[in-house]
C-alpha cells in the first residue's frame, strides 16, 4: 500500500534522529523521562506527521509545512536584551523563551515573587527521582496526537513553571516565547505549568519573531495542573512572521473546584495550530475558553479543542471567533466529551466566524459526545459575511466604507478581548488586533 | 424517580411486533459471493447486457476497496461470504392481479399493515412492496401510465426501459461511491424505478415496502426516481423484517434526480428489526441515499423516522447544482436497547443562491448510541448560499449516548451558515408540570417526546404520520401514550 510508503517516509527522519539525539534529549536528566520517549517514539511511528487521512488533521495538513528539510537544531542565536525589550508590556515579570530555551540574560525577573519557582525543565528533571519523573506527560493516554507524542520522544528542554500550594500570584507573569534564527529547524520545547492548591495565577504567553530568515516550525506542548481549588488564566497572544508554523498543544487537567479560563488570539504566522484539551477530573469546576483568529492571504489557523468533563457537576463554556480574509483558511474543531458518571454537566460551545473576501475558507467542525443524560449541553456555529445593513449605517454618519467595516470587525472581536482581566494585556490585544484586522 | 424507572424498564423490554417469518418457499442461491453470482443474479433477472457489465466493474472496484470504519458504531466483522446476496418467493409467471399473488404473501403484508387489496381500495396509495429481495406487486399500476407516470419494479424499468436506466442509474451514486454502494451495484437484487414525466404532478403518493423474510439472506434493493421538468412525486418508503439471532445486512441505494422546477418528496419509515434487548440479531441498515437537484428551482426533501435496526448508518444527501434548489432534510432517529444510530446528512451547494434546512431530532434510550453526522459543504461560487441546521438530542436513561458531528465546510464568503445542536434529558419540571396537571407520568413523556419531534412528524404526508407516530409509541413503549 502506498499509503504506508509514505507514512514510513515521514516518520523515517525523526526515528533516526530520536537516536542521535538520545544525550541531549529530555530523557539524559531522567530514567522514567527515557522510558515515555521511547514509547512515544513509537507511537509517532504509526502514523508520521498527519495528513488529511488522520481525522483531526483533515483540514491542517502537516506535511505541507513540516518535511525532512527541518533540522533539529541551528546556529546559536545571539539576542542582546536590547533587541527584545519592545516586545514586554505592562511592567510584568518576563520571562524569555528563545527557540523553546529559557534565557536568564534576556528576561526581566525583578517583578516574579519569590515564591513562584522558574526553572528549566531539564534541570528539574535531572533534581528529581524516577518517582517524580512519571509525572511527565501522564496527562496524555495513548489517544495522544501524533504531533505531541513527536514532541514527547523529541524534546530536549523548556521551562518549568510552579506556584506553590495556597499562594496567590497576584501580578501576571509574562512568558514570552521568541523564534529566532537563519536555519530551518523544528523546535519541541515542552514546558509544564504547576498551580498548587488553592494558589492563583495569571500567565500570559506570547509568541513574537526577532531576527529570524529561515523557515520554523515549533511544535510544543504545554501541560497545565490545576489542582483543588486553583485558578489559572492562560492568555496567548501568537503573532510570529510568515516564516513561522506551528503546532501548539496545551493539555490542561482541572482539580476540584478549580478554575481555567484561557484565552487564545492568533493573528499571524504561516500556519497555526493550537490543541487545547481540557481534562477536568475535579467535581465543581469551572471552564472558560475564548479564541480569536484572525486570518490573512495565505495563512492557514486551527483551533481544535477538547473539553472532557470526566466528573459530575461541573461547567464549561467556550466561544470562539473567526475572521478571514481573501485568500485565508480558518478550521475550527470543538469536542465536548461527557463522560457517563459526569450527571449534571452543563457545557457550552460556540463558534462565529466571519468571512471576507472571495477566496476566504472556513471550515468547522463543532462535536457534542455525550455519554450522561442529565446534562445540558449546547452547541451553535454561524459563518457568514459582514451585515451590509450595519455597513452602509455607518457610512450614512460620515464613515468611510473602510473605517465602518474596521469598527464592525473591531466590535466582533471585542467580546474576547474584553475578557482578559490584565488591563496591559487587554490593551495590547486591542491594539495589536486594530493593526491586523484591516 | 421511581416512576421513570419503571418506564425505563418498560422500553427495555418492549418488543418487535413485526417479528413474524412468513412461510413461503423461496428460490434463495447459496451463501458467497464471487463475479459468478454476480453473472448469475444478472441472468436471473434476465437482464440486458449493459446490467451485467455494470454489475461486473461495481463488483471489481468494490474488491479493491476497504470497508471503511470512521462512523460511530461498533460491529463485528461482516463475513460477505456467508451472506446469500438472491432470495425470491418461488415465482413462475407474471402476475395480473391480486388474485394470483400467493396467499401467504398476501397474509404478510396484512400482517404488516399494508394490505394490498385495501391499500388498493382506500387509501389511494401505489405500493411497490419488495419482498426479500425480489419486487412482489405494483399496484395502481394502470391508473399512474395513463399520465405517463412510470412506477414499477427496478427490473422490469431495467427489460423495459432501458434508455432511462442506462441515462441515470449511477448518475448520483457512482458505482464505486463507497463500499456498500459498490457492493449494491454489484448485486441488488430489485427495487422501485419511478419516472415522473414533464409537468405532471403524480396524484397519489407512491410508495414501497421492504421486507426481509429469509434467514441468512442480505437485501440490496435500488430505487431511481427521476422528475421531470416541473414534476411533483411524494415517494414513501417502509421496512420490518423477521426476528432473527443473526444480524441480517441490508445495503440499499436510493437515487433521485430533480430536473428543473420539479420537486421530490422522499419519506422513510424504518423499522428494522433492532436485535433483542441483549443486541442479539438485528439488522445492519448499511444505505446510500442521494438526490440531486439538477436543474433551476428544483427541490428534494428528505423526512426520515428511524425506530428499527441493530445498526444504522446512513446519510440522506442532496446535491444542490441548479440555482435557487432546495434541499431539506428532516430526521427523527430513536435509539433504544442495544441499537446504534449514526445517520444525518449531506448539503453541497453547488448553484447560486440555494438554500438548504437539517433538522434533525435524535432520541436515545436503554444502552444505545445515537449520533447525529454531517456535511454541510458551500463550494466556491455557490453565492449567497444558505443553510440552517438544528440537531437535537433527548436522552432518556443515564447508559446511553448522544453524539454531534457536524462538518461545515465554507469557501464562499456570501454564504450563510448557521448550526446548533443541543442535547438534555426531558426536564423533571415539565413533567412535574404535566403530573400537576393531572397528566401521569407516563403519558407526559408521551407528550413531550411527541411535540419534541412535531417539526419533523408535520413533514410526513399524512398515512404515514400517523404510522410514524405508532412506532415512536413502539418503540418506547411504555414512556409514550
Amino acid at each position: 500500500m502506498s499509503a504506508v510508503a509514505t507514512k514510513k517516509d515521514t516518520s523515517a527522519k525523526w526515528l533516526e534522529q530520536f537516536e542521535l539525539t538520545a544525550a541531549n534529549r529530555l530523557g539524559a536528566a531522567n530514567a522514567a523521562v527515557l522510558e515515555k520517549q521511547q514509547k512515544a517514539i513509537a507511537g509517532f511511528a504509526e502514523t508520521g506527521i498527519p495528513d488529511k487521512k488522520v481525522e483531526d488533521y483533515k483540514y491542517t495538513n502537516i506535511r505541507l509545512y513540516l518535511n525532512d528539510e527541518f533540522a533539529l537544531k541551528g546556529a546559536a542565536t545571539r539576542l542582546r536584551q536590547s533587541d527584545v525589550r519592545h516586545l514586554f508590556f505592562g511592567g510584568h515579570a518576563t520571562i524569555v523563551m528563545v527557540n523553546g530555551r529559557f534565557v536568564q540574560e534576556l528576561s526581566s525577573l525583578k517583578n516574579l515573587p519569590r515564591e513562584v519557582i522558574v526553572k528549566n525543565l531539564f534541570t528539574v528533571l535531572k533534581a528529581t527521582d524516577t518517582g517524580a519523573g512519571r509525572e511527565f506527560n501522564e496527562q496524555f493516554d495513548e489517544k495522544a496526537s501524533p504531533m505531541a507524542m513527536l514532541n514527547t520522544a523529541l524534546t530536549q528542554d523548556g521551562i518549568s513553571i510552579t506556584v506553590p500550594a495556597g499562594y496567590d500570584c497576584k501580578g501576571p507573569l509574562h512568558l514570552l516565547h521568541i523564534s529566532s534564527g537563519t536555519d530551518k529547524v523544528l523546535y519541541n520545547p515542552r514546558h509544564v505549568i504547576k498551580v498548587g492548591e488553592g494558589a492563583s495565577l495569571t500567565l500570559i504567553e506570547t509568541y513574537r519573531s526577532v531576527e529570524l530568515t529561515e523557515k520554523t516550525f515549533i511544535n510544543s506542548v504545554t501541560e497545565m495542573i490545576v489542582e483543588k481549588d486553583a485558578t489559572l488564566n492562560n492568555y496567548i497572544l501568537q503573532e510570529e512572521d510568515a516564516n513561522v508554523s506551528q503546532n501548539n498543544v496545551h493539555q490542561v487537567s482541572v482539580g476540584t473546584s478549580g478554575k481555567f479560563n484561557s484565552v487564545t488570539v492568533s493573528l499571524d504566522g504561516k500556519m497555526v495550530r493550537n490543541d487545547l484539551n481540557v481534562n477536568i477530573n475535579g467535581e465543581n469546576s469551572e471552564i472558560h475558553m475564548h479564541g480569536l483568529f484572525v486570518v490573512k492571504d495565505g495563512q492557514h489557523i486551527d483551533n481544535h479543542s477538547l473539553v472532557s468533563h470526566n466528573v459530575p457537576n461541573c461547567f464549561s463554556n467556550e466561544l470562539y471567533k473567526g475572521i478571514i480574509a481573501d485568500g485565508g483558511t480558518g478550521v475550527f474543531n470543538g469536542k465536548i466529551f461527557v463522560k457517563q458518571d459526569a450527571q449534571k454537566t452543563n457545557a457550552y460551545q460556540s463558534n462565529k466566524n466571519i468571512l471576507m473576501g472571495e477566496n476566504s475558507t472556513m471550515n468547522t467542525k463543532p462535536q457534542l459526545e455525550i455519554y450522561a443524560d442529565d446534562v445540558k449541553c449546547s452547541h451553535g456555529t454561524t459563518t457568514g459575511r459582514i451585515d451590509e445593513e450595519a455597513l452602509f449605517y455607518l457610512q450614512t454618519r460620515g464613515l468611510n466604507e473602510n473605517v465602518a467595516r474596521k469598527v464592525l470587525l473591531g466590535a466582533f472581536a471585542t467580546e474576547i478581548s474584553d475578557t482578559v482581566k490584565d488591563t496591559a494585556f487587554r490593551v495590547l490585544l486591542e491594539e495589536r488586533i486594530q493593526v491586523h484586522i484591516v | 424517580m421511581a416512576g421513570s424507572d419503571k418506564i425505563l424498564e418498560e422500553i427495555t423490554t418492549s418488543e418487535y411486533k413485526y417479528g413474524f417469518t412468513s412461510d413461503i418457499e423461496s428460490d434463495t442461491i447459496p451463501a458467497g459471493l464471487s463475479e459468478d453470482v454476480v453473472r448469475f443474479i444478472s441472468a436471473k433477472k434476465e437482464e440486458p447486457e449493459f446490467m451485467l457489465e455494470y454489475r461486473l466493474k461495481a463488483y471489481r472496484h468494490w474488491l479493491t476497496m476497504k470497508e471503511p470504519n470512521w462512523a460511530h458504531v461498533k460491529f463485528p466483522a461482516i463475513d460477505y461470504q456467508s451472506i446469500s446476496y438472491y432470495s425470491a418467493p418461488k415465482k413462475q409467471k407474471v402476475l395480473n392481479s391480486l388474485d394470483e399473488v400467493d396467499p401467504e404473501l398476501l397474509r404478510t403484508f396484512e400482517k404488516l399493515g399494508i394490505s394490498l387489496v385495501e391499500q388498493m381500495r382506500l387509501s389511494g396509495v401505489a405500493v411497490d412492496a419488495v419482498l426479500d429481495s425480489v419486487s412482489v406487486k405494483t399496484t395502481f399500476k394502470e391508473k399512474l401510465s395513463e399520465l405517463g407516470i412510470i412506477f414499477c419494479s427496478f427490473s422490469e424499468a431495467v427489460r423495459k426501459h432501458p434508455e432511462l436506466i442506462k441515462k441515470y442509474m449511477g448518475s448520483v451514486v457512482p458505482p464505486g461511491d463507497n463500499y456498500f454502494a459498490a457492493l449494491n451495484s454489484a448485486v441488488f437484487s430489485d427495487g422501485s424505478f419511478c419516472y415522473i414525466p414533464k409537468g405532471v404532478r403524480c396524484p397519489m403518493e407512491l410508495s414501497t415496502y421492504f421486507r426481509i423474510n429469509s434467514a441468512g439472506t442480505g437485501q440490496f434493493e435500488r430505487t431511481l426516481i427521476v422528475a421531470d421538468e416541473g414534476a411533483y412525486v411524494s415517494y414513501l418508503e417502509g421496512c420490518t423484517a423477521p426476528m432473527r439471532d443473526e444480524n441480517q445486512l441490508h445495503a440499499a441505494v436510493v437515487e433521485i434526480v430533480a430536473h428543473k422546477d420539479a420537486e421530490v418528496k422522499y419519506s422513510t419509515v424504518q423499522n428494522w428489526y433492532p436485535g433483542n434487548k441483549e443486541g442479539k440479531g438485528g439488522i445492519y441498515n448499511f444505505v446510500t441515499k442521494r438526490g440531486i437537484c439538477l436543474g433551476d428551482n428544483s427541490k428534494i426533501s428528505w423526512t426520515q423516522v428511524e425506530t428499527g435496526s441493530a445498526i444504522t448508518w446512513k446519510y440522506p444527501s442532496v446535491i444542490l447544482k441548479g440555482n435557487y434548489s432546495v434541499g431539506e432534510f428532516y430526521s427523527i432517529a430513536v435509539t433504544n436497547n442495544m441499537q446504534q444510530a449514526d445517520t444525518g446528512t449531506k448539503m453541497t451547494h453547488i448553484g447560486k443562491n440555494t438554500k438548504s434546512t437539517i433538522v434533525s431530532k435524535g432520541i436515545a434510550a436503554g444502552k444505545s448510541n445515537n449520533s447525529y453526522r454531517g456535511l454541510v459543504r458551500i463550494n466556491k461560487g455557490a453565492s449567497k448560499a444558505r443553510n440552517y441546521s438544528q440537531c437535537d438530542s433527548l436522552l432518556m436513561g443515564d447508559r446511553c449516548g448522544a453524539h454531534t458531528f457536524p462538518y461545515i465546510e465554507i469557501n464562499d464568503k456570501t454564504a450563510i451558515v448557521e448550526h446548533e445542536a443541543t442535547t438534555s434529558k426531558i426536564g423533571e419540571d415539565q413533567i412535574f408540570y404535566c403530573n400537576q396537571r393531572g397528566i401521569d407520568t407516563e403519558k407526559a413523556i408521551g407528550l413531550i417526546v411527541n411535540g419534541y419531534c412535531r417539526e419533523v412528524l408535520n413533514k410526513l404526508p399524512m398515512e404515514f404520520a400517523v404510522e410514524a407516530q405508532k412506532l415512536l409509541a413502539v418503540s418506547l413503549e411504555g414512556s409514550v401514550g
